[in-house]
Parts: C-alpha cells; structure tokens; sequence
C-alpha cells in the first residue's frame, strides 16, 4: 500500500486520492442566462466565471463547474443543480 | 375580452417586482398546479402526453431529474438517494409559490421567493420538452412547448430582476451567438 511517503512527509490513509468532479452537460431547453445565473447563484461563481463556464457547455457539451474530496458532496451539488433545471453529472478524477 | 399575456420582472428595494396579466397569471397557475400534480400525487396529466413522451409518472419523473452518472447501475443508485428529496424538494417550492403568489397581478419576491419560483420553472419545463429536441428541419415545434417557453420567459424575467448584473455580462456573448445557429436561445 502506498503510505504516501514523499520528501519525508506522511499522508494519512484516509486521504482522499480521488476528486469528485462535477459538470454541466449542455441541452436544448436551458438558457445562456438561465445556466449563468445557476452556476452564480448555487456554485459560488462570479457572474464572468460563471459565464466563462456556460459558454463552454453550450460550445464543448458539458463542463466541469466544481471539484470535491468526496462523492457526498459532489452528489450535494448535482441535487443542486438538477433541482434548478441543469443536468449535472458526477465522476471521478482518479 | 382577454388581457394580453405578460410577464415582467424588476429590481426592487426589497427584492423582485413580478408582474403579470390575468392570462398569464393563469397560465402560471395552471403549469405550477401540473407540477403538484405530478410530484405530489404521481399523476401523468393527459397534457402530458405526447407521442415520444414518457408513458407513465415514474417516466416523467425520471425525465424531470436526468442520471446523475453514465452508468444505468451508478444512475439508478443515485435516484435511490436522491430521488425522493429531490422530488420533495421541487414539490414543496412549489407548493410554497402557490401559497404565497395565489396568481396575483404582482408580487414582491425575496431571494427566497425567487430561488422557489425560479426551482419551480426550472424543472417545470422538462415536463413539456424533452432536453433534447428532435424538431427536424423545416418542421415548427409542436404546440406543448408553448407551455415551456412561458416558463422560459418567467425564469429570465426573474433572472435579469434578480441579478441585474447578468445582462451587461452576457450581452457580448448573445451578439456573438446570434449569428450561429444556437439551441440556447438569449
């Protein structure tokens, strides 16, 4: 087992190797301003951040909004987010 | 005579100004009514039907809250945890709207209010469209996505009210979509 032993530093076994990511997969209902104003309200973004990110959903199909330690709170924000309208799907990094 | 349909939203001291006309407050009643319906007694309305559409409530219901992992086992875990609050959720924002709203001309909404109207809407449209709209060429959409784009023009309403910010922001990003054919309307 990888104790996580680097430069003489320990990492505890229950660190979290993996991240939990969030994206918002783009659709054919919701709105420019309706996926921004989301992303502002309910993901912490700032109104340019969350524009930045909408514009790469509507161009690319989906994009990662948020990142996490754990599933828990990653599936928090999909609940979130899906309660609002989006689509909004987990995996994992690792 | 029938009052025309209209729907505005402004900033105001204490949060969104919303206005309606009789009709389109009536209209707004009937959908969030629809939704109660839905998440609250698990009836699948025969407005709801549609040829491509879900056959049953539990379809609907699974239209209205999309797999939350590419993998149907991962997916369907999810709805086994999530499902039931989510539909709570939704159900009691829009309880909550009615309650308070009773379909008056106006109302004044704190953030509260508007994160239930726009929770409301915003799930509301998935049980008249479907997320990916299979319109082909030459062909108008067909007429339950009315239903939808009175939601649509509600929640951006609420919106532009409630976060003035977004339209200076986001103009630059319409002018450059406007020209390309887009799904994602202003």
């Amino acid at each position: 087992m990888d104790t996580g032993r680097r430069n003489g530093s320990t990492r505890r076994a229950d660190t979290p190797c993996v991240a939990w990511l969030v994206d918002v997969v783009d659709d054919d209902v919701n709105t420019m301003l309706g996926v921004t104003y989301v992303l502002h309200r309910w993901c912490g973004l700032a109104v340019p951040d969350a524009a930045r990110l909408m514009i790469q959903v509507n161009d690319a199909g989906s994009a990662e909004v948020a990142r996490f330690d754990t599933q828990d709170e990653a599936e928090r924000l999909v609940v979130r987010l899906a309660t609002q309208g989006l689509h909004a799907t987990v995996r994992s990094a690792g | 005579m029938t009052t025309p349909f209209r729907v505005e939203a402004r900033p105001a001291p204490d949060g969104v100004l919303l206005a309606m006309s009789d009709q389109a407050a009536t209209a707004v009643t009937g959908l969030f009514q629809l939704v109660v319906a839905v998440l609250g007694r698990g009836l699948l309305a025969p407005t709801l039907l549609r040829p491509s559409g879900p056959g049953s409530a539990r379809e609907l219901v699974d239209q209205l809250f999309p797999d939350a992992y590419p993998v149907p086992a991962d997916a369907a875990r999810f709805r086994d945890r999530h499902g039931a609050v989510m539909r709570a959720e939704v159900l009691a924002a829009t309880r909550r709207v009615l309650e308070r709203w009773r379909g008056a001309g106006t109302a004044v909404l704190d953030q509260r209010a508007v994160d239930d109207w726009l929770m409301v809407t915003g799930v509301a449209q998935f049980l008249f469209v479907e997320r990916t709209k299979d319109v082909p060429p030459g062909q108008s959409e067909s007429t339950e996505s009315a239903q939808q784009r009175t939601l649509a023009a509600l929640r951006s309403e609420i919106m532009r009210a409630a976060c003035p910010e977004l339209t200076p922001e986001l103009r630059p990003v319409f002018a450059r979509y406007c020209a390309v054919p887009s799904t994602w309307s202003n």
